[in-house]
């Protein structure tokens, strides 16, 4: 079941987004994972929303790895979205950055991630995270429940106008 | 630094308490532990209050174990406590239960736990278990900064004058 736990990736840097995938292929890490380049696609895809409408293809991750800074909407942000949506409120959110400011850190943990981690640059360094991040993550700990929020494609009035004819 | 990290464990039961203590031995997991064993003892020594008002004696955790079913004041309880206090709030916490119920699980994310893990029973998997630990929590994941409650004298009547305390 490990092998099959879903990978989220928000990343804007493209060199990064290939050196993580790589990283993941040395580690022997056989999981799918999913990259959407900025905050506000991250929000997109949890919602299943625009070009992420298929659910199918674009499954709830089991983890999401969260830069900070992003363009649009920052990682900040996004982790504030996702604590404020009832059902996906228990996802399990790692901070990845290349920042070190231990404002940041406090201000992530505050907000509600899992975890903060420094983004390794040594190819090496960035394998054993990878290894720790499958042993800890996908075996050791209980993955929770999640679901995309309900009635996401519609706004509210949409949603009550359906409503009052669905009571019809 | 890694090996000063404090771990505050949250434990009824003492023969797992033992039994965490001889799989930190094993790991070599030179970490100052301390147990508190209900959730009303948790609540106290995070806040510094009472028998744990020394603060310098009994320092914030770095990493907070929390078993959820405990007498008195349950994890769930503590974890929701500890998530409304504003310099307590980022503290990392691991729920280490025995309990496998999904409920469970969605429950203490959802109350704001770091992660939640399946206490093991065989030894070596404690011991495995450990070994994760410290690799992932105490060397590569960062800690943040968190304070106590700032001490108003009004709300603790009863505490000792600062001169006791220190001797």
């Amino acid at each position: 079941m490990p092998d099959h736990a879903i990978i989220l990736l928000a990343e804007d840097d493209e060199d990064y987004v290939v050196l993580i995938k790589k990283v993941f292929e040395q580690a022997h890490i056989p999981n799918p994972v999913h990259v959407v380049w900025n905050g506000e696609e991250a929000i997109a895809y949890l919602k299943g929303q625009g070009k992420y409408s298929n659910r199918d293809e674009f499954p709830l991750p089991d983890i999401f790895l969260l830069d900070l800074k992003m363009p649009r909407i920052n990682g900040f942000e996004v982790l504030k979205w996702v604590r404020q949506q009832p059902t996906l409120a228990a996802m399990r959110i790692l901070v990845l950055t290349s920042s070190d400011q231990i404002r940041d850190v406090n201000e992530a943990y505050q907000l509600g991630a899992n975890s903060f981690l420094v983004k390794p640059f040594d190819f090496e360094d960035f394998t054993h995270l990878s290894r720790l991040i499958a042993d800890f993550w996908f075996k050791a700990s209980r993955t929770p429940e999640t679901q995309r929020p309900p009635n996401a494609l519609e706004n509210p009035t949409n949603r009550l106008k359906n409503q009052g004819e669905k009571n019809r | 630094m890694p090996e000063h990290a404090v771990i505050l464990l949250a434990e009824d039961e003492e023969d797992y308490v033992l039994l965490i203590k001889h799989a930190f031995e094993k790991a070599r997991i030179p970490n100052p532990l301390y147990v508190v064993w209900n959730g009303q003892e948790a609540i106290a020594y995070l806040m510094g209050a009472g028998v744990y008002a020394n603060r310098a004696e009994y320092p914030l955790p770095d990493l907070f174990l929390l078993d959820l079913k405990m007498p008195r004041v349950n994890g769930f309880e503590v974890l929701e406590w500890l998530r409304d206090q504003p310099g307590l709030a980022a503290i990392r916490v691991l729920v280490l239960t025995s309990s496998e119920d999904l409920r469970d699980v969605n429950r203490a994310y959802q109350l704001g736990a770091n992660s939640f893990l399946v206490k093991p029973l065989d030894f070596q998997n404690v011991i495995q278990l450990s070994h994760l630990i410290q690799d992932f929590w105490l060397k590569v994941s960062s800690a943040p900064e968190t304070y106590r409650p700032p001490r108003t004298s009004s709300k603790e009547p009863g505490r000792k004058p600062k001169a006791d305390e220190v001797g």
